[in-house]
């Protein structure tokens, strides 16, 4: 190229390059396209406007269809305009502007949501945006985190029974936050919640408010937990509805009942007639039947999980009460203000001083110092410190124990025809320890985490003396003896909870559990034989067993409309140089619908290291826990489960369908019947049969949840079965807590400020009950010489379970009136337990009555109509 | 091993605290038809009496008698050998087949039953060595009872006490099998806590040698009522395997005419295919002594 055609190029370039420099913010453009693809609008600015864009196609999409009908608009705005919607953002650099894809400045909150008035953590209240509509929900421990756009002005925050508050969204602030709602008052509600996103809500998994606990009616004035669980759909319970839980036709030692994270073993006093949870200290109850969470595991059925409340840290607190079968007296309040507060709680029931009238007690056939009493008592301690606003550390203990005392007494009063003096005097006792630990340390105000350390034991123990002198000879006899059998946990573990923002919450840990089994102990003593005729200790078997497990979970709010749970549970068990392992994955969907339709499914597996030696019908103290062996390999468990909830504008009423199908392996039972006292030896896996266990059903909840009329109605139609090679000659059969029909009705009324009226009926159809189906003589000696005085009468049983009882079904009452005085509150409730007096069966039998030469079946009943009367102050 | 019924916890319960109510219940009982219900409990040294009887509906009015089959064709086999079959004889009103020589103790015996219009039944068991019980003690107006088991060793065995009252008969001590005496014994034999916590006591005990096991024991029973007779007997039976879940399963409806079927739904043991009852052998051995 000649030296002028170089010229005449640069020319041509410096005149490009100085027009498309001619281009500013305020320059007025004007673009119209109809569906063209953003990159066409940049195409023509450039062409129109000299403005040349810059990006990558990898990142920047410009493939969207727009509309566009932009006129002399200054340039900046009219780009803001174009492509703000589209989430990109836009700059200038030299000559060019270059785009990128628009980042939202966000922040992230965190902190506890609490009690004003006594600083009580709050479980499950919901922080949420209205306008960018998320939302997250306060932890086991009040904790929450929620990341959201800088530019969010405020969140709104909810409680059940509390006034809503504003929170204002400042930028990130690495302290918590502290958030005080107010409880609202005693007068009937009609501040509408806005429904709350979050809420995971369904049969599966329910929660259960000490509120509702208390507004149930009682048995003997006593408050339940356990019935209130009972009360719905699902589960039924032991004895007339109380104590041990079987939940979706698995068996009582299927479930995991969590006090404070730490497990129970034995959840009922007085042979199942009342749990052992004291509703005044309980803060919180989650119940999960299905769609269990990753951080859950260890048993097939279900997961009760229990919060006690922490102590208030303003002031002292307490409620004392007095039933017709039990006193119970709490108090709460600050060691020191804002830092430290304690919580103490005892119950005892007073039974052993009513029963003077008994039979045992006035068997004229026995000395006047026979007797027998009965009598249960629990204390519940728990001291909560805040060491700084990232740190705190909870320390509880629990105590419980049942006591069954009886005493004989012989010869001494039979005015001088006795010729010895006997005296014997048995104890039974069975109960609880557990100890709890818990730091919580908020890492960052996303990073959440709980260490743990707990023990639990479970004890059953009995013992005898019996002394025994003759009058006229020096043959004394003194004999003692005692049986117990044990299980003791210690749990060791990290819980930690991340929420990188608000479509995540991640939680995930570890933990080791030692688990103790000592299945059955008996030691003896002859003092008035020179030598032990047998052995003294019998059946001192103790075994232990290491499990460890990991977890991960991921609450994931996929799309706008779709929860997901998803999770992996992992453990590993060792005992007696076996290693079994286990990988449990948990499923959880949720889909939202329009009009408040939520679609619900889950799929999880469970497995269980732990059996229990029960007998074959009925729970019992006695019964036994033992590790996993050789033989009986770890329970395992399938569920699947659907349903569909309906919640209505206001949140008044919701619905909730759900149907589940689950599928149990390697469950245990009994090939003969079981001894309470014989333990369960180093052989026990030889003497039960193992086999499968399916059940399925349908369940439904309808529920009234505002205003001053509120209640349920809880619908069962439910499926259980089992197969065991060795009984019922191999065939399957209908398990022992298989019920068909189960309907359950609760209301609770408020009458003006003082009175709550409330009334549960329950029916349910027959239990499975195996029935004799030919009776035969039977022989009692090889020589017909000496026949016994009546020939004894046999029965052959017929095939397991094939029949069924007579339906149940009972009404229970309770009126409350509450009065508030200046400094105190007292209330008296009145309570009707089987108020029509319906006679439930109990169990059956078969009545001989030689007299009158006839047989026949025998239906025997107890717990009829019981009025009580409870007497309660609070300040 | 008479075994504490779960039952009996709960009952203990609900005795104390609620008053409990029976009725007869309107669920029908169910029959599973006629059939051959063949018992005998075999004692070496004696003649072998076996009992044939027909099943009946378990609900019963105006009768609690079992009718005899007087016509079967009863069939016995020793070690193998068929035996001469057993004659009917009536014994105290009752008719049994009996064998014509006695029973010797170490031998298996089974026993045939066919009954026109019921299925045929059969059943197989041995018989044990008596057991070596000796130095039976009691005093008058005394409590206790006292006597020594030396136990086999080499062999799982079953015992069945029994205690009886006693007196001479043509210088010949003869028990009053009417009048059993009831006891209890030691728990620490047999880990029944049941009768010392519950201050019973029963005609007989049932137990395994799981903690006597080759052991030279001293048994002390506790008797219910003072020893008042000049003479006792105490017996105890070695059982085989089959009779010691016989008797213990049908413990309570034998001592006590009870059944708790319903916290129990174990069905009693029977070795008879096709039918009901039991064939096993006992071998008792009895220490008679004058009361002190």
């Amino acid at each position: 190229m000649s030296l002028f055609g170089r010229f005449l190029l640069g020319m041509l370039l410096i005149s490009i390059s100085v027009q498309a420099s001619e281009w500013d913010w305020r320059m007025k453009i004007s673009v119209a396209v109809k569906d063209q693809p953003l990159e066409t609008v940049c195409t023509i600015l450039e062409q129109q406007y000299g403005i040349h864009f810059s990006y990558s196609r990898n990142i920047v999409d410009l493939s969207p269809l727009v509309t566009i009908n932009v006129q002399n608009r200054p340039l900046k705005k009219a780009l803001d305009e174009i492509f703000s919607p589209y989430n990109i953002s836009f700059a200038r650099i030299g000559d060019q502007i270059v785009l990128t894809v628009r980042k939202h400045p966000t922040s992230t909150i965190s902190g506890y949501v609490q009690d004003h008035q006594t600083g009580e953590k709050l479980i499950g209240a919901t922080v949420y945006s209205p306008i960018l509509h998320v939302g997250t929900m306060t932890n086991q421990f009040g904790f929450f985190s929620i990341t959201i756009p800088r530019d969010t002005s405020s969140l709104t925050v909810s409680y059940v029974g509390y006034e809503p508050a504003r929170l204002p969204a400042r930028k990130d602030e690495y302290t918590p936050v502290i958030v005080s709602l107010h409880p609202r008052s005693s007068l009937p509600e009609v501040i509408v919640d806005t429904v709350r996103p979050t809420e995971q809500s369904t049969v599966s998994r329910l929660n259960v408010s000490p509120a509702a606990v208390k507004s149930m009616p009682r048995l003997l004035g006593e408050a339940d937990m356990m019935r209130t669980i009972v009360a719905l759909p699902g589960v039924s319970g032991g004895l007339d509805g109380g104590g041990s839980l079987n939940v979706r036709g698995g068996s009582p030692d299927q479930n995991l009942v969590l006090l404070d994270g730490t497990p129970i073993f034995n959840v009922s006093h007085l042979f199942g007639i009342f749990s052992v949870f004291n509703p005044d200290i309980v803060k919180n109850a989650d119940f999960y039947k299905g769609a269990f969470p990753a951080r859950y595991g260890g048993r097939l059925s279900s997961i009760v999980d229990i919060s006690l409340k922490d102590g208030d840290m303003q002031q002292y607190h307490g409620e004392a009460s007095i039933g017709l079968i039990a006193a119970k007296a709490m108090v709460e309040g600050p060691l020191k203000k804002n830092k430290t507060s304690f919580l103490v709680s005892a119950r005892r029931s007073h039974t052993d001083m009513l029963m003077n009238d008994l039979a045992v007690n006035n068997n004229t056939q026995t000395g006047p110092k026979s007797k027998a009493y009965v009598y249960f008592y629990d204390a519940n301690v728990k001291i909560n410190h805040i060491f700084s606003p990232r740190d705190r550390i909870y320390l509880s203990a629990y105590v419980g124990q049942d006591k069954l005392s009886v005493r004989w007494e012989e010869g001494a009063s039979d005015g001088g025809i006795s010729t010895y003096y006997g005296d014997s005097r048995s104890n039974f006792l069975w109960g609880n320890y557990t100890s709890t630990l818990r730091w919580n340390h908020v890492f960052g105000p996303k990073m959440f985490a709980n260490v743990t350390a707990n023990y639990s034991q479970y004890y059953f123990s009995t013992d005898y003396k019996y002394y025994y002198k003759p009058l006229n000879t020096l043959d004394t006899g003194i004999l003692s003896g005692k049986y117990y059998s044990r299980i003791q946990n210690a749990v060791a573990k990290m819980d930690f909870e991340y929420r990188p923002q608000p479509k995540h919450t991640i939680k995930f840990g570890a933990g080791g559990i030692t688990h103790i089994f000592t299945p059955g102990v008996s030691v003896f003593q002859d003092n008035g034989n020179d030598q032990p005729a047998v052995d003294t200790t019998y059946g001192d078997v103790t075994s232990v067993g290491q499990e460890l497990y990991v977890y991960g979970e991921d609450e994931w709010n996929a799309l706008h409309n779709l929860w997901l749970n998803l999770g992996v549970h992992a453990s590993g068990f060792l005992v007696d140089g076996r290693f079994y392992n286990s990988i449990q994955p948990r499923l959880g969907i949720r889909y939202q619908l329009p009009h408040r339709w939520v679609l619900r499914g889950s799929y999880t597996h469970m497995t269980q290291y732990l059996h229990l030696l029960a007998n074959n019908a009925a729970s019992l103290p006695t019964d036994l826990w033992v590790p996993s062996s050789g033989r009986v390999k770890p329970m395992f468990s399938r569920q699947g489960s659907f349903g569909v909830s309906k919640t209505s504008r206001r949140g008044m009423y919701a619905m909730s369908l759900e149907a589940y199908y689950k599928t149990m392996d390697h469950v245990i039972e009994y090939k003969g019947s079981a001894s309470p006292f014989n333990g369960a030896g180093k052989d026990w896996d030889e003497v039960v049969d193992i086999g499968k266990g399916r059940s399925y059903g349908t369940e439904l909840l309808l529920e009234k949840k505002k205003g001053t009329t509120r209640g349920w109605i809880g619908y069962t139609l439910a499926w259980s079965e089992r197969t065991f090679p060795g009984v019922n000659h191999g065939k399957t059969f209908p398990y022992k807590y298989d019920r068909r029909h189960d309907l359950e009705v609760v209301i609770t009324q408020k009458l003006g400020k003082r009175w709550e009226l409330s009334a549960s009926w329950e029916y349910a159809s027959g239990t499975p009950l195996s029935l004799p189906n030919a009776s035969y003589e039977g022989i009692d000696d090889p020589s017909p010489y000496d026949p016994p005085q009546n020939d004894p009468i046999l029965d052959h049983m017929g095939d397991r379970n094939k029949y069924r009882t007579t339906p149940m079904h009972r009404l229970d009452l309770s009126a409350t009136y509450s009065k508030k005085k200046r400094l105190w509150t007292k209330s008296w409730t009145f309570s009707l337990y089987n108020a029509y007096n319906q006679q439930n069966p109990f169990f059956y039998t078969i009545v001989t009555d030689r007299e009158k030469q006839e047989r026949y079946l025998a239906e025997v009943s107890i717990l009829p109509i019981l009025p009580s009367v409870t007497y309660a102050i609070k300040f | 091993m008479k075994r504490m019924r779960p039952f009996i916890v709960i009952a203990i319960l609900c005795t104390f605290i609620f008053s409990a109510c029976s009725k007869e219940s309107r669920i029908a009982i169910p029959y599973d038809g006629d059939k051959i219900v063949l018992n005998t409990l075999i004692q070496p040294d004696s003649l072998v009496y076996i009992r044939v009887t027909a099943s009946k509906p378990v609900r019963e009015y105006q009768n609690l008698k079992f009718p005899e089959l007087k016509n079967a064709v009863v069939s016995m086999y020793e070690d193998g050998k068929t035996m001469p079959a057993p004659g009917w004889k009536v014994i105290n009103g009752k008719g049994y087949y009996v064998s014509h020589a006695p029973a010797r103790a170490g031998s298996q015996y089974k026993i045939t039953v066919n009954y026109s219009g019921l299925t045929s039944v059969a059943a197989t068991d041995s018989t044990p060595q008596r057991p070596d019980i000796r130095d039976g003690v009691a005093q008058k107006l005394g409590n206790r009872v006292r006597f020594t088991l030396k136990d086999n060793v080499n062999e799982k065995n079953y015992y069945r006490i029994r205690v009886y009252n006693a007196d001479t008969v043509n210088g010949i001590i003869t028990p009053f099998k009417r009048d059993t005496v009831k006891f209890r014994l030691d728990p620490s034999f047999n880990n029944n806590f049941a009768d010392i916590i519950g201050n019973s006591y029963n005609s007989e005990v049932l137990l395994s040698d799981e903690r006597i096991s080759g052991k030279d024991v001293l048994f002390v029973l506790q008797t219910s009522k003072q020893v008042t007779a000049s003479y006792m007997i105490v017996e105890v039976s070695n059982l085989t395997t089959g009779a010691f879940r016989y008797l213990d399963a049908t413990s309570d409806q034998r001592l006590e005419d009870g059944i708790d079927f319903t916290l129990n739904p174990e069905d009693i043991y029977s070795n008879v295919e096709n039918g009901y009852g039991i064939v096993a052998g006992v071998n008792a051995g009895r220490l008679s002594f004058a009361v002190e």
